[in-house]
């Protein structure tokens, strides 16, 4: 029963969502709101729970002095951010939006640009044109990312056009392809869960 | 002096504008050469400010609007549906459970109704984006030049070939073989542009980091000779040398 009630109620949910395509009135709507506010509220509960997991995390990281010192840097970092935020507002010239520019910004910025270097030396070592298909990704790459610099137009005058091309027409054709998988994907797991066959986010 | 105005002047002088953000790339530029104290500092100051940042977010656009004034509102004047509020606060709160390993089971209940809510709510959704998608497939294949037309035709069959590719109901041979190859050749096109995009935009914020330090040259140069000078003297005498446990010695 610790299971099959919780997936009962969640079928009851998922079907009285779609009562409001075949049910108008007072009741449809009273309930649209009733659940309505319920998920709210879950975004409510779900920041607080996020909340306490870090903090409980760092706590037994500073009491087991497992990275004490990181963990205590850390904490400190978060409190000042709330407390500015709170003390000061968050709009632009406060010290929060001061910290948001001069210290998030720099370090987000530094930390995805370290990739390149990363990025391009796992390449250098992976990318080996040894069938049709890798030497098809080695050339769309190396064409795509001329194509986005004033070398390569200065190489050669089509190759911006050709990047384009390969951006607009065979790239978009297959990433269209890969998200009509990922819907239809999604739609079987959330089929799957609404009929309970699916468990995984239920406990023992 | 107001506390207000202590903290603008922490925060928004013209030392801290300009050397944190300098100091922040040379920390994190450090980790090229090696992992470091200096790196795992930057890291978790990093983590710090993006979490507390984020839950001022919260706190403003979601638990304000959403809990705190509807509960104020509850106290101006109150309305029977109010009760709502409390019923999936409590409920809610059942999330605290998943943290006992022996009570977990009884936040099921509410992600039980949670997971099928959203699940309801989200299967007309992929459908509807779908169908978008299929939609904005179908137009006419004359686009006036040569160069729109060859877009829309390789679109087209692009994307049935690559969705061929998925298709394993049927063995791939003879034309669905052949069409299956041609997706996969359309994906690894896909997958070469987008490697394209990434890196060109991860070279553009370091291009935009490199030139944060032209434009403060004297911070530049007093960060990057203090974190040199701070990485010989540590792996020189601070860093001990990780020990390599010779398998063989267990046999």
């Amino acid at each position: 029963m610790k299971k099959e009630i919780p997936i009962l109620l969640g079928l009851i949910a998922g079907i009285l969502w779609y009562g409001e395509f075949f049910i108008a009135g007072m009741f449809q709507e009273n309930q649209k709101l009733f659940f309505s506010n319920g998920m709210k509220i879950a975004g409510v509960v779900g920041v607080l729970v996020g909340v306490y997991s870090v903090a409980r995390q760092n706590y037994y990281k500073i009491k087991n002095k497992n990275e004490r010192y990181y963990a205590i840097l850390r904490v400190s970092m978060i409190l000042l951010m709330v407390f500015l935020g709170l003390k000061s507002g968050t709009s632009s010239g406060t010290p929060f939006s001061s910290m948001f520019m001069n210290v998030y910004v720099p370090f987000q910025a530094t930390v995805f640009s370290l990739l390149a270097f990363y990025i391009a030396s796992a390449a250098y070592r992976s990318f080996k044109a040894k069938s049709v298909e890798s030497a098809v990704l080695l050339v769309a790459s190396i064409i795509v990312m001329l194509s986005k610099i004033p070398l390569g137009g200065e190489m050669w005058g089509q190759i911006p056009v050709i990047g384009e091309w390969i951006m607009d027409a065979p790239s978009s054709a297959g990433r269209r392809a890969i998200i009509f998988g990922g819907y239809l994907g999604s739609i079987t797991m959330m089929i799957r869960i609404f009929f309970g066959l699916e468990r995984s986010h239920l406990s023992e | 002096m107001d506390f207000n105005a202590l903290l603008d002047n922490i925060f928004l002088n013209d030392i801290f504008v300009t050397w944190v953000p300098v100091l922040a790339t040379v920390m994190v530029m450090s980790f090229l050469y090696k992992d470091n104290p200096l790196y795992k500092i930057g890291e978790n100051i990093f983590i710090g400010v993006s979490l507390g940042y984020m839950w001022i977010l919260m706190w403003q656009y979601t638990i304000k609007p959403f809990f705190i004034m509807p509960v104020q509102d509850m106290f101006v004047e109150f309305h029977f549906w109010d009760i709502t509020y409390i019923i999936w606060f409590l409920l809610a709160l059942t999330m605290f459970f998943r943290f006992s390993r022996k009570k977990a089971w009884v936040a099921n209940y509410y992600f039980g109704f949670l997971f099928g809510y959203t699940a309801g709510y989200y299967i007309p959704i992929a459908v509807q984006n779908i169908l978008l998608q299929s939609t904005n497939l179908m137009k006419p294949m004359n686009q006036g030049s040569f160069f729109e037309t060859t877009k829309w035709i390789v679109i087209i069959f692009g994307t049935f070939a690559a969705l061929m590719y998925f298709f394993f109901s049927k063995p791939h041979k003879g034309v669905l073989g052949k069409t299956a190859r041609v997706g996969i050749v359309i994906m690894m096109i896909f997958f070469g542009a987008a490697f394209g995009s990434t890196v060109m935009g991860r070279v553009s914020l370091f291009i935009d980091r490199a030139l944060l330090l032209v434009d403060f040259p004297m911070q530049s140069i007093v960060c990057t000779i203090g974190v040199i000078i701070y990485l010989i003297i540590y792996f020189k005498f601070f860093k001990k040398e990780e020990k390599v446990i010779d398998d063989e010695s267990f046999i």
